[in-house]
């Protein structure tokens, strides 16, 4: 039964874990990319 | 096509004649080969009752050692003398390249073959010829698909930063198939298996081959424009 | 082609991607309380067998990601756009992470089943080298810095390996009968009661949903990547 939890519960957090650091790197470029943007604009 | 080959032919003396010149490169690598071959006595209980299962393997293994080396070589020395530019802006068919390289490295293997079977049979009193013919089948046609791809991830790797790890790690995995179908060949002919099993493990072998060969030699052109 | 980059480029809003997010999300919850609770017991296993619900999805997700590795690589080196080669990569990533996720739910299922955390079972064992020909793939990638050479390169290696796929698939399943001549069962028999289909078809449906999902965010991580990229290159010029 432990098993069971375990297997399940290593999906899961893989699977959060992934999307958690998806969610980072986007934020990060996100900014990099405004940022850009911004000192492309005060040209 | 016969401008390929014509091409081809070419390249191939070229590169035969540098390297008839040293050598020494192949008889480092029987060296290896055989050191590999040596050292599984070691390693493993080897006796008498099960040398025909384990020879197979032992075979595979250092071939495919041995071979792993010898592809790395045949695209280091263009690198290192830079004559990969001269090959890369030379306005031949990649497939040329390709061919001639592929036979250049299957030409190599065969000769670390023939140099490092007859130790083995002496070392492991074991005939492993004995199916002459079918035997040597299972050998070239497991060379002709090891060098395809063996071609293919050799001359990628050359332009990589850890190209002496990154052509086994990459080469390695894709000829599993491969190594399973030629050492369980060999196998078979050392263990008095059905024809069926070996008949069809060739005809794998040359389908593997076929295909490999083709995909090969059409993406090789891709990995040219690099260099 | 040029439809495939459409429907890319329209799915990269804010709209679809959480939509997805949630929809997969919701769906994986659907399946897992399907698979955990309602299915039905299965005759001769224990309750361990509902991990198989959630390890034969991770599986086709993982040869989905590998089947997108090898369009984008050809795909790439037909029509030469970098957003193709950004689609293969991710592609690789996402199989390389649910074939992992295969490989630790079937060598957990093992453990339970057969007591041991691994055997030289053939489907396990196709896992297991295909993870290690995708893992090269994506270490490939990372040795090289030229984006051109990188692409091509590995747009190369990524038709072989898929190439590669069922030709291992098939060697192994053939070791694997010399090796254990003993068949082992696994347990998506025909004679299957329909709960339990129905539950493994939801749970293929939410990892599907959430494979796209997965994609869409993975993609444009390698998007924004490659517009920061150029518009770099075009303030130094």
């Amino acid at each position: 039964m432990n098993y069971l939890f375990g297997a399940y519960g290593i999906i899961w957090l893989v699977l959060f874990g992934y999307v958690f650091l998806i969610g980072r790197k986007t934020a990060k470029l996100g900014e990099e990319l405004e940022a850009l943007r911004k000192s492309a604009k005060a040209r | 096509m016969n401008e390929i080959l014509r091409t081809a032919h070419a390249i191939l003396l070229k590169d035969m004649k540098t390297e008839f010149r040293s050598r020494e490169f192949l008889g480092h690598t029987f060296m290896f080969a055989l050191l590999v071959i040596v050292i599984f006595n070691f390693a493993f209980k080897i006796n008498p009752q099960n040398t025909p299962e384990l020879a197979s393997g032992i075979l595979w293994i250092a071939f495919l050692f041995a071979g792993t080396l010898g592809l790395g070589r045949s695209f280091l020395i263009e690198k290192e003398n830079d004559c990969i530019q001269g090959l890369g802006l030379s306005p031949v068919d990649r497939t040329a390249i390709f061919i001639a390289k592929f036979l250049g490295n299957l030409f190599f293997l065969v000769i670390i073959q023939i140099m490092t079977i007859p130790v083995f049979i002496v070392l492991y009193n074991l005939n492993v010829m004995e199916h002459f013919t079918l035997q040597t089948a299972v050998f070239l046609l497991g060379d002709i698909g090891f060098m395809t791809l063996g071609t293919l991830i050799a001359a990628m790797s050359v332009n990589l930063k850890a190209r002496e790890i990154l052509l086994p790690v990459l080469l390695l995995p894709l000829l599993v198939p491969l190594l399973i179908f030629a050492a369980s060949a060999t196998a078979a002919l050392l263990t008095g298996g059905e024809p069926d099993t070996y008949m069809g493990r060739l005809k794998l072998l040359a389908a593997y081959d076929v295909i490999f060969f083709v995909v090969s030699a059409l993406v090789f052109e891709y990995i040219m424009d690099e260099l | 082609m040029k439809l495939l980059e459409k429907a890319l480029k329209l799915a990269d809003t804010a709209l679809v991607r959480y939509g997805s997010l949630g929809a997969s999300a919701a769906l994986m919850l659907l399946g897992a309380y399907l698979a955990l609770v309602w299915s039905p017991e299965a005759a001769g296993e224990t309750a361990v067998y509902r991990i198989v619900y959630f390890h034969v999805p991770t599986a086709i997700m993982a040869y989905l990601g590998f089947f997108v590795t090898f369009a984008g690589s050809f795909l790439f080196l037909w029509k030469k756009e970098m957003l193709f080669d950004r689609v293969a990569k991710t592609g690789a990533e996402l199989g390389v992470l649910f074939c992992g996720l295969m490989l630790v739910t079937g060598m957990i299922w093992g453990k339970q089943r057969w007591g041991a955390w691994w055997i030289w079972e053939p489907r396990l064992t196709t896992a297991l080298i295909l993870l290690i020909i995708y893992a090269g793939y994506l270490i490939l990638r990372s040795t090289i810095d030229n984006q051109m050479t990188r692409a091509r390169y590995a747009a190369v290696f990524g038709i072989v390996g898929f190439l590669d796929v069922p030709v291992v698939h098939f060697a192994i399943k053939m070791w694997g009968s010399i090796m254990h001549p003993v068949v082992i069962k696994s347990l998506a028999e025909p004679g299957m009661p329909p709960e339990m289909l129905n539950t493994l078809r939801v749970c293929l449906l939410a990892f599907g949903a959430l494979f796209a999902t997965l994609f869409l965010l993975r993609l444009r991580v390698e998007n924004l990547a490659a517009e920061i990229a150029a518009l770099r290159s075009n303030h130094e010029g």
